[in-house]
C-alpha cells in the first residue's frame, strides 16, 4: 500500500495527485484515540471542507445532514483507524478527487506494509500496469535489482512477496462497484507495485510468466532507487528524479525523453537542464505516463519551455477567485544564456496513473496545440487542493478549486484523452517496443519541416 | 507565488505607511480619510521618523499551514526606489523579485526569470517606492472613509483606496490606537484579479517606527501568516539590488 499512500498524499500549493478509493484509511495502524480528540478531527474536517469546496451544493450532498449523521460515529471511533474510515466516508459521499485523510504519521502508515526504513527505501525497478487482466511489466529500469535478477517488459506478474494476484483480485472486488475501470487499473499496478519495495537489501520473491508464458520464480534483491528523497510542505518523503534520454528519430535525428515521477520543486532544475540538454534535438517526448501530480504552479512554469509567447494552460477556480496558469516564456537557460523557448514537436505520453498537475499540462498542452498526446486515457483525478493537518495530526488533502482547461476544458472525471491511443500490448513489449513511445516519435519524425509552433 | 510575492511586499509597505492624503471625506459624521491616515502615520511614529531611514532591512518568516510549509523572507530596501526580496522555501529554493531602480523582475525555480510588465509592474513600482508611506496621495489618488465599523474585534475606520490603475484596496484602522487593523484588496495579475485580506497583529517599535510584527493573510483563499524577525535600517551596498544575472540575460 505504500504507493497508493504516497500517491494519495501527493497535493500542493494547488494542484495534485489523488488515491485509488478507500486506501489510506484502510492502511494505517490503529491508536486509541479520545472522544473529544476524535469529534474534533472530524468536526475540523467537516468545516475545512465546509469553508472551502469550490462547489456550494456539495455535488448534491446534504453537508450539513452529513454531519450530523456522522459526528456521532465519529466520537464512538475508538481509534484513529477506525476514525479515519467515518471521515474518509464522509468525504467520498462528494464523489470527486483529491479527497483523502492521510495517516499523520506518514512513516508509521508505510511501515504498516512492509516497507523500510524511510531513509533507505529500497526498490525492484519496475512498473506495471493492467492491460488484457493481467499486471504486465511495462519498464524495468536500467541498473536496477529487476534488470539484475533478469526480469523483462512484458512479463506477467503473478505474484510479489505477500501479494498474490488472488490477494489483488479480493481487494479489487472490495471497489465500489461504481469504480471507474481506470482506478481498477491503477490500483491494481500500484498495489502490486508496492510489494516490490521496501528496504535495500531486502530480497522480494515474485513469480511471473516470462516471454514463453513458463511461470518463472525470481528473487531480486532490493537496490537504493535511482532519485533522491525529497518532502514538499506536509507530503511525506517521496522518491524524485528527472530521466533524460535520447531516441533514434529513425532518419538520422535523434528524439529527446523527459520522465519524472512526481512534479516536486526540488526537480525543478533538474527539469530546466533537461530541456536545455535537449535543445537541438528533432521533438521531445514528456513521459507523464505514472506520473499522479505534484506542485501544480509547476506545470506553467515547465511548459514555458515550449511556449514562446505568453499563454494559459488553465484557470483554477475556488469559490472567490479566478486564477489562471500564466505561461510565461523561458527565455534564459539555467546557465543565465538568453534562449527561446524549443520551438520542435512537443508529445506527451498519458496513461491512467496519470493524474492532477500531470493532466493539468498533458491537457493544457493539448488544446494549446502545442503538444501531441499518445497513450490512455488519464485518470481523471484534476483538482488542486491542499493539504492542512487535522487536531489528531492525520492530514487531510481537500480539492479546493475546480480546473479547466484554455478553452474551457474539464479533465476531472473524464481524464485527457490521447490524440492516439495506444496501450501498453504484451507482444510489443517481449518484442522490447514501447508502442505509445514508438507512436510519439514516429509523428515527431513526420513533423519535420511544419510549421513553427505559437 | 508570485501572487504571495506581491502581497507580502504589500504588507510590508502597508505596515509602514504614511502620510495619505485623502479626498473629503463624504459622509460629514465621518473623519476625512487625509486626517484618519495623518493620525496612523503620527501612531506609527510620525513622518519625520519614516523620513530617516535610507534604508531599510527586514527578515521575516511566512507560514503557510494548510500546505504545511514555512518559508523565510529576506526584503532590502533603499531610497528611493530600490528593492531586493528573497523567500527562501525548503525544498524549493529561493524565489526572488525585485527593482534596481529601472527593471522590475521575478525569478524563481518553477516559472524561472520575467521583467515585469503591465499591472505587474505599476505594483512593483508602487511596492518599491521607499518613500510609499510619504507619497500615498500619488500612490492612491483616491481616498475616502466609508464607515465606521469593526474589525479584528476593535472598532475602526473603514477607508476606501483606489490606485492609479484601478486597484482598490480598504483598510480599517483603530479608532483608539489610530493604527492600521485590516487591509483588503484586489490586485491585478497575469493569473486574475486576486482578492486579499491582511490583519496586522502586534505592533512593535522597529527603530522608532511601529510595524505590525505579525500579520495573519488570506490570499486567494489560502491562509498564511507573516512574522516579521528583525528589522533595522543600516546602510545597504548597492550591490544587493543588482540585476541577478538571469534577468541581465533576459534583457538581452
Amino acid at each position: 500500500m505504500r504507493r497508493i499512500l504516497v500517491a494519495g498524499s501527493l497535493l500542493a500549493l494547488a494542484g495534485c495527485a489523488a488515491a485509488a478509493p478507500g486506501n489510506a484509511p484502510a492502511a494505517a495502524q490503529a491508536r486509541p484515540i479520545e472522544p473529544a480528540l476524535a469529534e474534533a478531527t472530524f468536526d475540523t474536517a467537516w468545516s475545512i471542507i465546509h469553508r472551502t469546496f469550490w462547489d456550494t451544493t456539495f455535488n448534491g450532498v446534504d453537508w450539513q445532514a452529513t454531519r450530523d449523521e456522522l459526528r456521532p460515529q465519529a466520537r464512538a471511533a475508538r481509534t484513529d483507524a477506525e476514525l479515519r474510515v467515518i471521515i474518509q466516508g464522509m468525504l467520498d459521499r462528494l464523489r470527486m478527487s483529491h479527497l483523502v485523510v492521510i495517516p499523520g504519521d506518514a512513516a508509521e502508515a508505510l511501515a504498516s506494509d512492509r516497507a523500510g526504513p524511510a531513509e533507505h527505501p529500497g526498490s525492484a525497478g519496475v512498473e506495471l500496469r493492467w492491460a488484457d487482466d493481467a499486471l504486465l511489466v511495462t519498464r524495468v529500469m536500467a541498473g536496477s535489482a529487476a534488470e539484475a535478477a533478469g526480469v523483462r517488459p512484458g512479463w506477467i506478474v503473478e505474484s510479489a512477496g505477500e501479494m498474490t494476484e488472488a490477494r489483488l483480485r479480493e481487494a479489487l472486488s472490495r471497489l465500489p462497484a461504481s469504480s471507474d475501470p481506470r482506478r481498477y487499473a491503477s490500483f491494481a499496478s500500484q498495489a502490486m507495485e508496492s510489494a516490490f519495495e521496501g528496504a535495500v537489501g531486502d530480497t522480494v520473491r515474485a513469480r511471473f510468466r516470462d516471454g514463453q508464458d513458463r511461470r518463472t520464480d525470481v528473487s531480486i534483491v532490493l537496490r537504493e532507487p535511482q532519485g533522491r528523497m525529497a518532502t514538499f510542505g506536509n507530503l511525506p518523503p517521496i522518491l524524485a528524479r528527472v530521466e533524460t534520454e535520447r531516441v533514434p528519430a529513425g532518419d538520422g535525428r535523434e528524439v529527446g525523453v523527459i520522465r519524472f515521477p512526481i512534479w516536486l520543486p526540488v526537480v525543478s532544475g533538474d527539469l530546466d537542464r533537461a530541456v536545455d540538454a535537449l535543445r537541438g534535438t528533432a521533438g521531445i517526448v514528456v513521459d507523464m505516463r505514472g506520473n499522479p501530480g505534484g506542485v501544480s504552479a509547476m506545470a506553467s512554469g515547465f511548459a514555458g519551455h515550449f511556449v514562446n509567447r505568453r499563454d494559459t494552460l488553465g484557470t483554477m477556480i475556488t469559490r472567490r477567485d479566478v486564477i489562471h496558469f500564466v505561461i510565461n516564456p523561458r527565455r534564459v537557460s539555467p546557465d543565465a544564456r538568453p534562449v527561446v523557448p524549443f520551438a520542435g514537436p512537443v508529445a506527451v505520453l498519458v496513461d491512467e496513473r496519470t493524474a492532477s498537475t500531470s493532466e493539468f499540462f498533458a491537457g493544457g498542452m493539448q488544446a494549446l496545440g502545442r503538444a501531441r498526446v499518445f497513450g490512455v486515457q488519464s485518470a481523471g483525478q484534476a483538482l488542486p487542493s491542499l493539504m492542512p493537518r487535522l487536531p489528531n495530526g492525520d492530514v487531510l488533502l481537500h480539492a479546493v478549486a475546480d480546473f479547466v482547461g484554455p478553452d474551457g476544458e474539464k479533465w476531472e472525471g473524464a481524464g485527457v484523452v490521447p490524440d492516439a491511443v495506444t496501450p501498453p500490448a504484451r507482444a510489443a513489449l517481449l518484442a522490447g517496443r514501447d508502442p505509445a513511445m514508438e507512436s510519439a516519435v514516429t509523428w515527431i519524425r513526420s513533423q519535420a519541416g511544419a510549421a513553427a509552433p505559437r | 507565488m508570485k501572487v504571495r510575492t506581491n502581497l507580502v511586499r504589500t504588507l510590508v509597505l502597508a505596515g509602514a505607511a504614511s502620510a495619505l492624503a485623502a479626498a473629503p471625506a463624504r459622509a460629514q459624521e465621518l473623519p476625512a480619510a487625509r486626517d484618519i491616515v495623518n493620525a496612523y502615520v503620527n501612531a506609527i511614529g510620525g513622518a519625520e521618523a519614516l523620513g530617516r531611514a535610507q534604508h531599510r532591512h527586514m527578515v521575516g518568516e511566512v507560514s503557510m499551514p494548510a500546505a504545511g510549509m514555512t518559508m523565510t523572507m529576506e526584503i532590502w530596501q533603499a531610497r528611493p526606489n530600490k528593492m531586493t526580496m528573497v523567500m527562501t522555501i525548503p525544498s524549493l529554493g529561493e524565489m526572488k523579485s525585485g527593482y534596481d531602480g529601472e527593471v522590475a523582475w521575478s525569478s524563481n525555480p518553477m516559472s524561472g526569470a520575467q521583467i515585469l510588465d503591465g499591472a505587474e509592474l505599476e505594483q512593483a513600482l508602487r511596492q518599491s517606492d521607499f518613500d510609499a508611506n510619504l507619497r500615498f496621495e500619488h500612490l492612491f489618488p483616491t481616498m475616502e472613509t466609508v464607515e465606521r465599523t469593526e474589525m479584528a474585534g476593535r472598532p475602526c475606520y473603514r477607508v476606501r483606496m483606489v490606485a492609479t490603475n484601478g486597484d482598490e484596496a480598504f483598510g480599517c484602522f483603530d479608532v483608539e490606537t489610530k493604527l492600521l487593523l485590516t487591509m483588503s484588496s484586489r490586485m491585478e495579475s497575469q493569473m486574475g484579479v486576486i482578492e486579499s485580506t491582511q490583519e496586522f497583529q502586534e505592533y512593535k517599535d522597529f527603530g522608532g517606527v511601529k510595524m505590525p510584527s505579525r500579520t495573519l493573510m488570506n490570499v486567494a483563499g489560502q491562509q498564511m501568516v507573516m512574522t516579521v524577525k528583525e528589522m533595522d535600517t543600516n546602510p545597504i551596498p548597492d550591490a544587493t539590488f543588482a540585476l541577478p544575472a538571469e534577468i541581465r540575460a533576459l534583457k538581452q
